[in-house]
């Protein structure tokens, strides 16, 4: 078993779904995204960034949507860049489309409650 | 009068050596080629004047045409182009600048052409809508005809993109080959009954401004919006505004119907003495094997009008011969 290496972004598949997102210990964003998204190419160095920010308290991981498309069908995903956050293995909450840091520290918040929500 | 040789008396191929073609068409696609094939298998002395534009030359293979399905659209013309050629019918690769009453067909770059009669068979323009990336795939994986193309897309993620009304029913017609069909209203505005047909019909909408169409590694992945998503698609139907190329006809005076299409009767025959008109150039629907049939009939009638003309010289004539040896 690989343990994620703290404020990386991994790549989860089919195979690693229950271990990295289901059974996580912490909460979980996943960034669904496809080689060829424009949006998913701006957001991605946005989406590293608050992994590394958040190393302490929060995994981040990505989905690619043409390699696992089973994964995107069963949340729903029907555009990309989209994001999941799971809490405890269900899911809490969704959003899709390319923001800002401070939108994506905002939906983040919403869902996990500000305790697991960065501060500076 | 009419110059009669030694061994075509009666005003058979009376035309034959005055330089008067008896049908000059103008347009070597289906419609023309096939009205050229008849005429020049009736023995009539036929010019075809081509630019060499047609209008599904993006597409790899057409479609619907009974034992052609699948052949390439330039194909069907290269054997058209021999088969015309076996008749003694003559392709002029050139463009048409204009048509004068009499007829004289006047080329870009000087040559008149005398004609008898006249069969326009130029076909139309596909205006396309101003979105990035749907030039580039047009014919390829951004289509139009759902009877041409989507049965080779068939269960594919399809987008319908709404720039023009015809849209609304291209998307409920595709919902046949496909259950993934995404609606993009884009710049359309939707009434709430065609938004319950589509609904009805099981499409999804996507609401927002398309972008640009995200094309990597020689196909269509998907649609951009400007406001940050992209909806992962395998091909786009568009619904283009079909110019027709109708000016030689409305400078002969042919007239429009209130659909802006020029006005012919079932034979391609339009309100003008001697004119007809055949293919996509008076109806944007006619599939290939559509517009050939429709050549085909031009053809006849044309032929039938000829005769008509033949014969009254002939009878003519004929009593002019039998006064004379009276």
């Amino acid at each position: 078993m690989q343990a994620p290496t703290p404020g990386s972004v991994d790549s989860v598949t089919e195979q690693t779904f229950d271990e990295r997102v289901l059974q996580a210990k912490r909460p979980v964003l996943i960034q669904f995204w496809a080689t060829w998204c424009h949006p998913c190419r701006m957001v991605s160095p946005i989406v590293e960034q608050l992994a590394a920010e958040r190393s302490g308290d929060l995994d981040v991981v990505k989905v690619d949507l043409d390699e696992e498309p089973e994964l995107a069908a069963r949340h729903g995903i029907t555009a990309v860049p989209a994001f999941v956050v799971y809490a405890e293995g269900r899911p809490a909450g969704s959003w899709v489309g390319a923001a800002p840091k401070h939108i994506l520290e905002q939906k983040l918040a919403a869902y996990l409650g500000s305790s697991a929500a960065g501060r500076g | 009068m009419i110059k009669a040789t030694n061994d075509e008396k009666n005003g058979v191929r009376s035309a034959v050596d005055d330089g008067v073609y008896d049908v000059v068409v103008v347009g070597a696609g289906a419609a023309g080629l096939n009205a050229a094939l008849l005429l020049g298998r009736a023995r009539r002395k036929v010019a075809v004047i081509d630019a060499g534009e047609p209008r599904n030359a993006p597409a790899a293979q057409m479609h619907g045409f009974l034992s052609r399905d699948g052949l390439p659209p330039s194909v069907l013309l290269e054997l058209g182009r021999a088969e015309i050629a076996s008749y003694g019918v003559q392709l002029i690769r050139g463009r048409v600048e204009q048509i004068d009453h009499g007829f004289y067909v006047r080329m870009v770059g000087g040559p008149v052409l005398k004609a008898r009669r006249i069969l326009v068979a130029t076909g139309l323009r596909d205006e396309l809508p101003d979105i990035p990336g749907v030039r580039e795939r047009w014919g390829k994986d951004v289509l139009h005809c759902p009877y041409c193309h989507a049965y080779e897309v068939r269960d594919q993620p399809l987008a319908v993109l709404g720039t023009h009304p015809g849209a609304v029913h291209q998307a409920l017609l595709l919902r046949q080959w496909s259950d993934d069909v995404v609606f993009f209203p884009h710049t359309l505005d939707l009434t709430a009954q065609d938004r319950e047909r589509l609904e009805a019909r099981g499409l999804r909408f996507v609401e927002g401004e398309i972008e640009h169409l995200v094309v990597d590694g020689d196909r269509l992945r998907g649609i951009e919006l400007t406001d940050g998503r992209a909806v992962p698609r395998a091909a786009a139907f568009v619904f283009p505004r079909a110019v027709p190329h109708d000016e030689l006809l409305t400078h002969l005076g042919c007239a429009k119907g209130d659909n802006g299409w020029v006005v012919t009767d079932r034979t391609g025959r339009t309100g003008v003495s001697g004119v007809w008109a055949a293919g996509n150039v008076v109806d944007p629907r006619a599939q290939v094997v559509a517009a050939a049939g429709m050549g085909s009939t031009a053809a006849f009638a044309l032929n039938a009008d000829l005769l008509e003309e033949d014969v009254e010289s002939a009878v003519e004539q004929h009593r002019a011969t039998a006064a004379a040896t009276r």
